[in-house]
């Protein structure tokens, strides 16, 4: 593989030959056209690819990774960029293999409750285009109006409403990929197809085992109703203890989201305010969906399960029009960040619910030992915490210090018995913290399947894995095996 | 037939191993026959760990010697896969117990030798279960269920195994030990290594230890039965599909295990279950009764006792061969058949006629939220040259509508000649690759999985 940016010359012919397979427009490779793909929605790694593709079907994808690999030309596929982690950022001059212009939506089949589209496919388009039939798609991340379904694909994305009805791996049916050596393939298509879950597999890997082309989703029937509950409180102990409590008790609902003090001054200085007082400690929105006979029983015991916690405020929403407000608050909370920091950095730990409480506390004092306020605001119901770390890049040895407590905070995390990423990823930035959680031999056989789809790491290299595992592994290896007694 | 290399051959290294583990952990039978009606597995040598370290040291003397392996929880699924001969049964029946159990966070872990009735059992406790609706719960494990990916009827809205799974312990065959997955609910830290394990048939690794997500038991229960002409089922199917109704279970049963329920019809059924709140199950039952009488439909039951629907669960679970109970009876044939959830009703007239041409006799249970169907076909032994045709045209239909066709349990005198897994497929080389990146010398399961992996 070429592990370094391609001379002139091989740039020139490369540019040559993707251009006759994708045409003189569809391929952008000048200084000035390219910064814009510098990075993703993480932006402290940066780096320029060779060139960005853009194919319109699969067949280009397949002719562009044929010669790619024919090459040994390393290559990125990517989305709407809008990834947290840096998964689709080119570190050394890859060729970013952009999906974009791939946006249809193949087929809806009502009947089979499901829906065929292309990888570039918006996410919120989706279940806009069957809302009428009164069908949506359930897995709804916060940027589900930029995000593509491929690149959730890639990063197995989730959003506020998995608590009950799963993340993306559970709602793909069906992939067509491009492997890395240029073929096509089909996974899925019915549930439980013969032979090893490559699906599953597939889902969630980072674009480093295969450009997914074609998607088949689950699609679900709209719930009957809706109910959501906002609660506020004094003390955000109570809040997460509250959280952890409505599940503990038997409800599983649609959505629990929570936010904290500094997220609450944040999304209040956003474009859609509630209104939240300014003395809160948390907020809690709850929402439960089904049959609507079975709803206000629920709602009775979220309510009753709060005052149990000293909730300050405790109300449903009045209507469709007041729950949307409450969730564009909570959906634009990143963004509305930016209103009260230059930068910010959103961490995406996750951990047993029932040690909220403890590890909240845990990311407060790495606030103050760092010297950086922290937002919280996360998918509570899942444990899945998102510290936004706020800091000002301007001001010397701040990045670094937002990514040294990041990185604290996903201690924390796996300490606590949890995961360092419930639904952004690896990517780059993560890499080092893969060891909170795997030991050189679990990282070595995630590495050794890779090689089976991916043998160069043409596909997406660099990402994911912490760097040196690979030689200290292989030597451990040696050493160790036969050296153990039986 | 004989074992091929029987334990009289490995005596130095069975020594070797019982050094290495404990005598009391292994033990041999020599010369066993076999016989074309068997279900059951057999191997020369049985070892029983008490301990995951029993394991990795067994990998170790295994992949020395190069001898194969196949693990076995209950035994229950000794009838599925390709005909093989293992020179080692490894008995997951002593890697049992529950590790760590967190009702708050619907989360346990478990050995994977753990039976599934100490498991439930464990979790009623706490009102709590995992609604996988497996059968024969007394002999089947935990480790057996995720490795055959078990689902039963409440797949419809509760998903299979793979939504279940967030963690495990692994023993490779080369002896490494590894945990994948993360004890919590959201995890993308690194591939889903879990997904791989699930349905794998024990090709790529022992699972030691599992991490499962468990539910809250809901607070109520009830199921509509109803008896239709396959144009009613096909009209009603459509109207639920379309509805916002949840049923837990929706499945399209046929054949003699009815009576149980209180149907005796020779027609097809439909059950149609929901799970929770009395207020939406009571509203649902009204819902699903009105759609029945929509298409027509008029012989109904219904039933809102949490006891009598649990009762038809276990009855459906029952369906399922156990293939530890099988011999000394007519031959029975189970397969897994795979379809869009539409196909349902024509998967079901296709083997109903391709039955029928043969005179034999059939069970039916079709998944109308899932398009996951189960057939058991049922005869008598002379007629065993039917039995090939039977199975390949069962799966030449399946092919004909994207769908497959899996024998799930037959006996070896089937699996001699019936490709079980269906047809081989474009996927296969890539399937074999990690099998080969895994397992590079066929240790564990050998030949027993896809394309003879
Ligand atoms: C509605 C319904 C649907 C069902 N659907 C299915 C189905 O789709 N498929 C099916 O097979 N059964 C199905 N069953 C039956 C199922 O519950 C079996 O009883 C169970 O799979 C077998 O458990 P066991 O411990 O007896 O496994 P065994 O028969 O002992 O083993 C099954 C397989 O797993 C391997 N294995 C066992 N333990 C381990 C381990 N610890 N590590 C690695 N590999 C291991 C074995 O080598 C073997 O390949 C269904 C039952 C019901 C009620
Ligand atoms: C842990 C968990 C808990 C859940 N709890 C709830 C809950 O309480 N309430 C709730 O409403 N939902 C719940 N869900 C969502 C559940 O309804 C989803 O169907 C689930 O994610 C299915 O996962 P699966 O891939 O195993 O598919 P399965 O459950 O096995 O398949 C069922 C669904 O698949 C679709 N389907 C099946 N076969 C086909 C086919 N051939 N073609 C097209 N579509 C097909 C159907 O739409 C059907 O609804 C839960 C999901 C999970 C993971
Ligand atoms: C404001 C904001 C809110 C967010 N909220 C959430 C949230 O609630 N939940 C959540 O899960 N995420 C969230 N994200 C993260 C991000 O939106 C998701 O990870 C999303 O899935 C990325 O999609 P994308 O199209 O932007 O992919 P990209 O960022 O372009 O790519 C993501 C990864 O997938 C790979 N990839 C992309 N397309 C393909 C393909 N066709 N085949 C193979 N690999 C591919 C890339 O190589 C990369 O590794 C949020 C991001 C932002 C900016």
């Amino acid at each position: 593989m070429i592990d370094a940016p391609l001379d002139e010359k091989r740039k020139q012919q490369m540019i040559d030959a993707l251009s006759r397979v994708v045409g003189k427009k569809s391929i952008l490779y000048r200084y000035e056209d390219v910064m814009a793909y510098e990075c993703d929605g993480y932006t402290i790694h940066k780096g320029l690819p060779a060139a960005v593709v853009f194919p319109s079907n699969t067949e280009e994808v397949a002719a562009i990774v044929s010669y790619l690999h024919q090459q040994q030309i390393p290559f990125i596929p990517r989305g709407a960029g809008t990834g947290l982690s840096g998964g689709a950022t080119a570190l050394n001059g890859e060729v970013i293999i952009s999906l974009v212009r791939m946006n249809k939506l193949l087929h809806v089949d009502y009947d089979n409750r499901r829906a065929v589209v292309q990888p570039g496919y918006i996410n919120l388009k989706l279940s806009n285009s069957i809302a009428s039939k009164g069908y949506y798609y359930a897995p709804d991340p916060s940027s589900q109006a930029t995000c593509t379904i491929g690149g959730n694909v890639g990063e197995n994305a989730g959003g506020a409403h998995c608590l009950k009805y799963g993340v993306t791996t559970n709602h793909v049916l069906g992939l067509e990929v491009v492997l890395p050596n240029g073929q096509i393939r089909r996974f899925g298509g019915t549930l439980d197809t013969p032979g090893y879950d490559v699906l599953g597999l597939l889902t969630g890997s980072e674009g480093t085992l295969a450009i997914v082309t074609e998607i088949t989703v689950r699609i679900l029937k709209k719930p009957q109703e809706v109910s959501t509950v906002l609660a506020l409180f004094d003390k955000v102990t109570d809040a997460s203890q509250a959280a952890s409590d409505i599940i503990a008790c038997g409800i599983i609902p649609a959505a629990l989201e929570m936010m904290d003090a500094m997220a609450i001054h944040g999304v209040e200085s956003g474009n859609y305010p509630v209104g939240y007082p300014k003395d809160l400690a948390a907020v809690l929105i709850i929402e439960v969906d089904g049959i609507a006979a079975g709803l206000q029983e629920q709602i009775e015991e979220i309510m009753q399960v709060c005052k149990n916690h000293h909730v300050r405020e405790v109300r449903k929403a009045k209507d469709a029009a007041e729950r949307a407000r409450w969730w564009a608050n909570r959906k634009t909370a990143f963004g509305a960040m930016g209103t009260i920091s230059p930068d910010y950095l959103v961490q995406d730990g996750v951990i047993p619910r029932s040690k909220l409480p403890e590890v909240l506390e845990r990311i407060g004092q790495i606030s103050k030992q760092y010297g950086l306020r922290i937002a919280n605001v996360f998918h509570a119901g899942d444990g899945n915490l998102h510290p936004l770390i706020l800091f000002d890049s301007r001001v010397e040895g701040e990045t670094e210090r937002a990514v040294e407590a990041g990185s604290a905070v996903l201690k924390a995390c796996a300490d606590a018995g949890g995961s360092i990423t419930g639904e952004h990823g690896v990517g780059v930035e993560k890499m080092e913290d893969m060891r909170f959680i795997f030991n050189d031999i679990e990282i070595e056989a995630q590495m050794q399947l890779r090689d089976v789809f991916n043998p160069n790491s043409l596909c997406n290299p660099h990402k994911m894995f912490p760097k040196p595992a690979r030689c200290v592994e292989m030597k451990r290896l040696s050493r160790e095996v036969p050296a153990v007694n039986i | 037939m004989q074992y091929i290399r029987g334990a009289l051959d490995l005596e130095a290294e069975l020594m070797e191993l019982r050094q290495a583990i404990g005598a009391e952990k292994v033990s041999t039978i020599d010369q066993r026959p076999w016989r074309e009606d068997s279900y059951t597995l057999h191997a020369p040598i049985r070892v029983t760990p008490t301990h995951e370290d029993d394991i990795v040291r067994l990998m170790l003397w295994a992949s020395k010697h190069r001898l194969t392996i196949t693990p076995q929880g209950g035994g229950t699924k000794d009838a599925m896969g390709e005909p093989h001969t293992p020179d080692v049964l490894l008995s997951m029946q002593h890697i049992s117990g529950i590790v760590d159990y967190s009702p708050r966070d619907l989360t346990i872990t478990v050995k994977a030798g753990t039976s599934i009735e100490q498991l439930q059992a464990c979790l009623a406790e706490h009102g709590q279960y995992i609604p996988l609706d497996m059968p024969h719960a007394a002999s089947s494990t935990i480790g057996g269920v995720f490795s055959a990916n078990i689902s039963g009827p409440r797949r419809a809205m509760y998903g299979s195994a793979r939504d279940y799974l967030m963690a495990a312990r692994v023993i490779y065959p080369d002896g490494r030990l590894l945990r994948v997955g993360a004890k919590v609910v959201k995890n993308v830290a690194g591939y889903d290594m879990n997904k791989l394990f699930i349905g794998a048939m024990g090709t790529l690794g022992v699972l030691t230890e599992l991490t499962i997500r468990t539910r809250p038991i809901s607070i109520s229960s009830g199921m509509v039965l109803a008896t239709a002409s396959i144009d009613q089922l096909k009209q009603l199917q459509k109207l639920l599909i379309d509805s916002q109704l949840e049923p837990s279970i929706c499945e399209w049963l046929y054949g003699s295990f009815e009576q149980p329920i209180g149907i005796t019809s020779q027609q097809p059924t439909v059950a149609i279950g929901f799970d929770d709140v009395s207020s939406a199950v009571q509203y649902q039952l009204e819902e699903a009764q009105r759609l029945c009488r929509a298409c027509g439909i008029a012989e109904q039951r219904t039933s809102s006792d949490k006891t009598q629907v649990q009762t038809l669960y276990t009855v459906l679970g029952q369906l399922l061969p156990n293939a530890q109970q099988l011999e000394g009876r007519s031959l029975i044939v189970e397969m897994k058949l795979l379809s869009s959830i539409m196909d349902v009703s024509k998967v079901f007239e296709a083997v109903q006629s391709l039955a029928a041409a043969r005179e034999i006799a059939l069970q039916f249970a079709g998944g109308l939220y899932t398009g996951v169907s189960r057939v058991i076909f049922e005869a008598s032994w002379e007629q065993q040259t039917e039995w090939i045709e039977l199975i390949s045209d069962v799966q030449r239909y399946m092919d004909s509508i994207q769908g497959y066709g899996i024998v799930e349990c037959a006996p070896l005198s089937i699996r001699q000649k019936a490709a079980v897994w269906g047809q081989s497929g474009q996927n296969d080389e890539l399937m074999k690759d990690i099998k080969r990146t895994i397992d590079p010398h066929h240790l564990l399961n050998a030949g027993r999985f896809i394309g003879g992996m």
